[in-house]
């Protein structure tokens, strides 16, 4: 659905903390601004994100307007066998933005 | 009754301007209470790390870290963030699930004005800890010129 940009490192060893951060192109609008020709433009934003490596949940957030447009995430997760790293967004008229990464460990 | 020019203009701005209502601290307190329940809040070791002056509030940086060791039976649940006066406070709700090696978060918040951000950490016992931020905003994100950002 939109676009994404995910930095998940290729290599990390058993037990190390990895940072993971991903990023979607959203405008996630407010609700209070307004087009050039005063119209204003309606809530629309993304409502939560889950990532999961190993099938099994990092961080699920619940996003708000108060966040800015293309929200970015960075956090860690502890790398412990080779797995996908999976990312799901949904948006609010439950569009659903999907993309994964695989990371291996040594 | 003849309308004025300047009643008229009056009234033709309060129905078209933005409504953007600032929330205030007792407001956030509800909102905290509704999202984690009425636990007293405590000093927790949170970290925040805002700028102390930010040009625009439609894109603020900001990481979150809180110490924990993350093992099974002590470790955080849940992090949520607050901006005391947006219209809407709450920012975003975290839930660190069973593969989160630290309860840290990086993200970009939009702040509607100069403000304290409000922090709140869960702990896996119930305990409720905050943490607070001043930023200086010097456009906030709702007073923005027309246009899309």
């Amino acid at each position: 659905m939109f676009n994404t940009r995910i930095l998940v490192p290729e290599t990390a060893k058993a037990g190390e903390s990895v940072e993971i951060r991903v990023m979607i192109m959203h405008p996630m609008d407010t609700g209070f601004t307004f087009t050039t020709q005063g119209e204003r433009i309606p809530v629309d934003i993304i409502t939560d994100f889950t990532c999961t490596y190993l099938d099994e949940e990092v961080v699920h957030i619940r996003l708000a307007p108060g966040l800015s447009a293309n929200p970015l995430f960075s956090f860690r997760l502890r790398a412990e066998r080779t797995g996908t790293v999976a990312f799901r967004w949904v948006d609010q008229h439950g569009a659903v933005t999907t993309d994964d990464a695989t990371l291996t460990v040594t | 009754m003849i309308l004025s020019r300047r009643t008229a203009l009056l009234g033709l701005a309060a129905t078209i301007l933005p409504l953007p209502v600032w929330a205030t601290p007792e407001e956030v307190a509800a909102e905290i209470v509704k999202l984690f329940g009425s636990t007293p809040l405590e000093d927790g070791p949170i970290t925040i790390d805002l700028p102390a002056l930010a040009e625009t509030g439609n894109s603020v940086p900001m990481t979150v870290a809180v110490e924990s060791p993350m093992t099974a039976d002590d470790r955080i649940t849940r992090l949520a963030v607050f901006a005391e006066q947006n219209p809407r406070p709450l920012s975003c709700e975290v839930r660190f699930g069973p593969m989160a090696a630290e309860p840290r978060l990086v993200t970009n918040i939009r702040l509607a004005a100069t403000q304290t951000v409000v922090c709140v950490a869960e702990h896996s016992d119930g305990r409720l800890m905050a943490a607070r931020a001043d930023v200086r905003v010097v456009v906030g994100a709702c007073t923005a010129l027309p246009g899309r950002y």
